[in-house]
């Protein structure tokens, strides 16, 4: 009997491999899925370590850089559109400056070069100086923009004076520590009346926080969600198909149509009204962890049935059939027998249905009844989005569903690829699953 | 083998919809504040924008009017009224002094939906606005001018004792089918809402505070007038009998039964058009559930302008009910809409852009009468089912700490609040009295600016301090001071506001478990379960803006003297004060005593903090441009159609 490790056969053709090497092999092939798997490994390895690529804290808000737009694609400058006549409490005539802002793109920003102009690699930004703008009405407006006579270096392995988390497995497992990988050093910020200075990335929101570490902070809880739901409702749905398919008869008739009852519910409405019958004094990470197991209530459903078919034929295979009258009890059976062989499947449904737990998240948090502030997660920021206004004015805020997007997209192709793979019935071309 | 038969793909892409759908249906409930700074003369605002930006423009600064009153034009062409006016005008019809075209359909938007059109019982402050189209009161308020006007009366004498009211009824006046008005009407009016068996809101006004007495309403046929002999002096009468509308005793006569009676299930929203007679501008022609209501004019209303022509100008006036304020702003900016009442922060900036397009006014209206605060809980009560305090023990000693409240309003940057949340269009508040609101407006309130290390020198000084280095407090008595501050969830400004106090207190070395939840629980822990540690809410203003309509709010029986609601006797001795001075500002009419009384109480408010008034937004109402005349909008809601039956439309 040849084994794969047998480098003295001799027959010409590749060594036969295991169902999960031909599985990798084939998903290698697909370039889709594997852009998908990347995508998601960066995805999964920036915000676990979040706290130490974002330059700030999750929440640290700052009254003076209010929806400041992204450095890494330009600055704000300002124009003086004109002055404004007025009085003063004793009634002497003043003037007043009324400015706008005008936004350039890739001009300003993350920039090379230091105040006196000479290029340099490392990158630099230039501090916002606050300008107070008037309107003919007396009305005061607080207008942020790049002053482009100084440049700040951006500095990597900077030691913030605060301990702040640099490692969070799903926001659990947390590693603390005083290093950001950049931001911009105290010492290098001039002292001046109305200069606040910042490395906003992304941009800024409404209070004032960076938006890139909000959404890093914001991806420990919106991924995460996707793996500990699946996990959960997996498991379940395991137990249940297994039981059901494998028992059959009367269990088989009450277990499916519990999930044609769980089915039959309107999803969103379901979580909507379990929200409700939560307490409300839980803290955030709390409800967070509520919304999973709601996910996963509403979500094994579906898996539960699919598997309950698969081992409804798997068990009257042949080797089912040969480790029953050999003596192995029912549970050896489906443990031993019956699941490994649901193992493919159950690994591509759970690729697949990852998006729907993330989408489930920003759906909840959107609508006000998942993680809420002062937290963060992709759709509590989504929220942000909610009027109008933000499209045609702090674009930026949208940012978050971009990486929704990503994270779904790559989810969807490594999933279609993982389905691809693992189908027998596909054709094989040069490979062979079985010995001559 | 394999086979998957939902497309997962498909399925999040269905689901995201549903969700948006969703969406677009439930943030807007409650609407976020109006926002914004000391605003800016109206009269300036068309000369405004429109000027090359290099020439400076005259403003007075800090200085801020309110809207002028519109001045007639007797060239205006005059119009066809469709459909026309019918029957004689009343001798003594009211004459505005107005000018204006006849014609035209005036669109806005309101949010939510009707209950009822029943005036007796109106159920929410929209149903009180559009009952105002159908039917008048006997004496009205003028928002623009901010002071009382007679309506169906003609005027009105008190006895020197101030305890007999007699108001004179108009001679000739109509109803909306024809019928003439009269005393009968009035009468039969106060005697449904007075009747013991209809619930409603608008009597309590008239209840005397102690004994729940109403007071007595007699018909003078011969001087066609109402008298009212009142059981004490009370100063907000004439405010109690504008909330009650007149409705025609020949209709609904048979419906005022002794026992029983079946008047309130008349006049709900699905009654015949035909049957809500009224004395208002105008009458229901039509109504869609969750889409419209058309009114069209009553053609026997008793108003003239300065050229005698009868009003309302307005052919039609139709309400479109939305639900959501993101998709009103959006009705409006297509010029669907023609007004647009408080625009929200969300939407200024678009409303400026407007206004520079010529497309829109945009008029600041100055600060908002409507406050935000933060409040502990202070209730000393106990659930009466498990003998467990509302307030734990270490919580009730911190909060009824008076230094303890001082150091949490000296550690609130309102300035914060006021350039984040509210995009610098906000003012710092001291009192519920907002300076918007003139009359009322006390500037000699004991502030508490924004001080951290004053609030940590006071709360050192208790020895409130940091002794296991864990960055929090902890009390004298060695406890964790550790609480939980709760706003409502809808509300995406409060979210903000709520966020950026308890980052403040933070820095003051507290511990905050920040928490938004669904506002009906909110309501149910503040009124009933006192569940709750630290809230943070807003009062809005009522119609007319007098601090003896807030009295649920300042009395310690109120049901919403939010820091320990409806106290069997005055816990404190400035609470006792307090309802002291409530009670006598009822009895005087004099508005000038009445405000001193006010400004003690204010005062009062002030020193001990039982609530720590935040920040209170700018107010501003918007629209299209050239499309309305004699409009006059005002802080008081409804800003721009109250006076609605001397609103012309521009007819293109």
């Amino acid at each position: 009997m040849n084994s794969s490790k047998d480098k003295s056969n001799d027959s010409g053709m590749p060594p036969p491999r295991g169902p999960w090497a031909i599985l990798w092999m084939r998903l290698r092939k697909n370039k889709l899925a594997m852009t998908g798997g990347l995508t998601l490994i960066v995805l999964y390895l920036m915000c676990s370590f979040g706290g130490f690529i974002a330059p700030y804290g999750m929440n640290d808000t700052n009254k003076y850089t209010v929806k400041y737009g992204p450095m890494l694609f330009g600055g704000y400058t300002i124009v003086k559109t004109g002055e404004i006549l007025a009085e003063d409490e004793n009634f002497n005539e003043i003037l007043l400056p009324s400015y706008e802002k005008r936004w350039n793109w890739f001009d300003g920003g993350v920039h090379f070069h230091d105040s006196e102009g000479n290029f340099t690699l490392r990158p630099h930004v230039h501090p916002l100086r606050e300008y107070e703008s008037w309107d003919e009405y007396g009305e005061m407006e607080y207008i942020l923009a790049e002053d482009q006579t100084h440049s700040i270096p951006v500095r990597f392995f900077v030691q913030a004076e605060e301990e702040h988390e640099v490692f969070s497995l799903c926001g659990f497992f947390k590693v603390f520590g005083h290093t950001h990988l950049m931001g911009l050093s105290p010492a290098d910020i001039p002292q001046e009346p109305n200069l606040h200075a910042g490395l906003f990335l992304l941009g800024t929101d409404v209070l004032g926080r960076d938006l890139w570490t909000r959404i890093l902070y914001g991806g420990q809880v919106s991924l995460s969600v996707g793996l500990i739901g699946i996990f959960i409702s997996i498991s379940i749905g395991l137990f249940i198909g297994g039981l059901a398919g494998y028992f059959g008869g009367i269990w088989d008739f009450l277990l499916m149509r519990l999930v044609e009852l769980l089915l039959a519910i309107p999803g969103l409405y379901l979580i909507l009204t379990l929200r409700y019958a939560l307490p409300n004094d839980l803290t955030s990470r709390q409800t967070y962890i509520m919304i999973v197991a709601i996910l996963a209530i509403v979500g094994w459903a579906s898996t539960g049935r699919m598997i309950r078919g698969m081992v409804l034929s798997l068990r009257e295979s042949e080797y089912a059939l040969a480790a029953r009258s050999l003596g192995g009890s029912s549970l050896r059976v489906i443990l031993r027998h019956l699941l490994p062989n649901t193992a493919s499947i159950v690994i591509v449904t759970a690729t697949l249905y990852v998006p729907y737990y993330i989408l489930g998240e920003v759906a909840l948090s959107y609508l006000g009844f998942g993680i809420t502030e002062p937290d963060s997660s992709w759709g509590l920021l989504l929220k942000d989005c909610q009027v109008t206004e933000v499209m045609k004015y702090n674009p930026w805020l949208i940012i978050p569903g971009f990486f929704i997007f990503l994270a779904v997209l790559a989810y969807n192709f490594l999933g279609d690829g993982l389905r691809d793979a693992a189908d027998p019935r596909a054709f094989l071309g040069a490979s062979r699953n079985h010995e001559e | 083998m394999i086979s998957i038969s939902r497309n997962p793909l498909r399925w999040s892409a269905l689901y995201f919809l549903t969700i948006t759908l969703l969406i677009a249906g439930c943030t807007a409930e409650r609407p976020a504040a109006p926002v914004t700074p000391p605003g800016g003369d109206a009269s300036n605002q068309q000369t405004g924008s429109q000027d090359a930006p290099t020439k400076p423009r005259v403003v007075r600064i800090s200085k801020m009017d309110r809207p002028e009153e519109p001045k007639p034009d007797p060239s205006q062409p005059v119009g066809v009224p469709s459909p026309a006016f019918s029957g004689e005008v009343s001798p003594d019809a009211v004459v505005v002094d107005r000018t204006g075209t006849y014609g035209g359909r005036f669109v806005y938007a309101i949010l939510g939906e009707v209950e009822t059109f029943n005036p007796v019982e109106p159920k929410g402050a929209t149903d009180q606005e559009i009952r105002a189209l159908v039917f008048s009161p006997l004496v009205t308020y003028n928002n623009g001018k901010w002071q009382r006007e007679p309506a169906l009366a003609k005027s009105w004498e008190v006895s020197d004792d101030q305890l007999t009211w007699t108001f004179f009824i108009r001679d000739g006046i109509r109803w909306s089918d024809g019928e003439e008005m009269n005393v009968e009407d009035a009468l039969f009016s106060f005697q449904a809402v007075f009747h013991p068996q209809i619930a409603t809101s608008i009597k309590d006004g008239f209840k005397h505070p102690e004994t729940g007495e109403l007071p007595e309403v007699m018909a003078d046929k011969e001087r066609n007038a109402l008298v009212f002999k009142l059981k004490r002096i009370d100063s907000q009468f004439l405010t109690h009998v504008g909330n009650v509308s007149i409705i025609p005793e020949h209709k609904w006569r048979d419906h005022l039964q002794e026992k029983d009676p079946t008047l309130l299930q008349q006049m709900t929203s699905n009654a015949d058009p035909a049957d809500l007679v009224g004395c208002g501008p105008f009458v229901l022609k039509q109504y869609v559930p969750a889409e419209k209501i058309v009114y069209q004019r009553n053609p026997h209303y008793w108003k003239v302008d300065s050229r005698q022509q009868r009003l309302p100008y307005l052919d039609e006036v139709v309400i479109v009910l939305v639900k959501d304020s993101n998709l009103m702003w959006q009705k409006f900016e297509a010029g669907e809409l023609d007004i647009f009442e408080d625009v929200p922060a969300d939407h200024f900036r678009e409303a400026v852009a407007m206004e520079k397009a010529a497309k829109a006014s945009l008029i600041r209206l100055g600060v908002s009468l409507n406050s935000n605060w933060v409040c502990f809980n202070l209730h000393p009560g106990k659930n009466p089912d498990t003998g467990e305090p509302f307030v734990d023990e270490a919580k009730a000693y911190w909060f009824n700490n008076l230094q303890f409240r001082k150091a949490v309003n000296h550690a609130i940057d309102r300035d914060g609040i006021k350039r984040t949340a509210f995009q610098g269009r906000a003012t710092a508040i001291w009192s519920s009295i907002t300076p918007g609101n003139k009359s009322w407006y006390h500037a000699g309130v004991p502030k508490y600016p924004f001080d951290l290390d004053k609030a940590k020198k006071i709360l050192d000084d208790m020895g409130w301090t940091d002794r296991d280095g864990d960055g929090v407090r902890e009390d004298d008595k060695g406890r964790k001071i550790s609480f939980s501050l709760n706003t409502n969830v809808e509300n995406n400004l409060r979210q903000q506001v709520g966020n950026l106090i308890s980052k403040d207190l933070v820095n003051l070395g507290l511990e905050i478990n920040f928490k938004p939840i669904v506002f009906n629980d909110l309501v149910t822990s503040l009124r009933d379960s006192h569940k709750w540690d630290m809230i943070l809410l807003g009062w809005g203003s009522g119609v007319p803006p007098d601090p003896a309509n807030g009295k649920n709010i300042t009395l310690s029986s109120g049901r919403l003297h939010a820091w320990y609601p409806q106290q069997p006797e005055p816990a404190t001795e400035w609470e006792a004060r307090i309802d002291n001075l409530m009670a006598m500002m009822d009895e005087e009419l004099d508005d000038k005593v009445r405000k001193k009384y006010y400004d003690e109480v204010q005062e009062l408010i002030g020193q001990n903090i039982p609530i720590l008034y935040l920040i209170a937004a700018n107010s501003y109402a918007a629209s299209q441009e050239g499309r309305i005349g004699n409009l006059w909008p005002s802080l008081l809601r409804p800003q721009m159609t109250w006076n609605l039956e001397s609103l012309w439309k521009a007819q293109p």
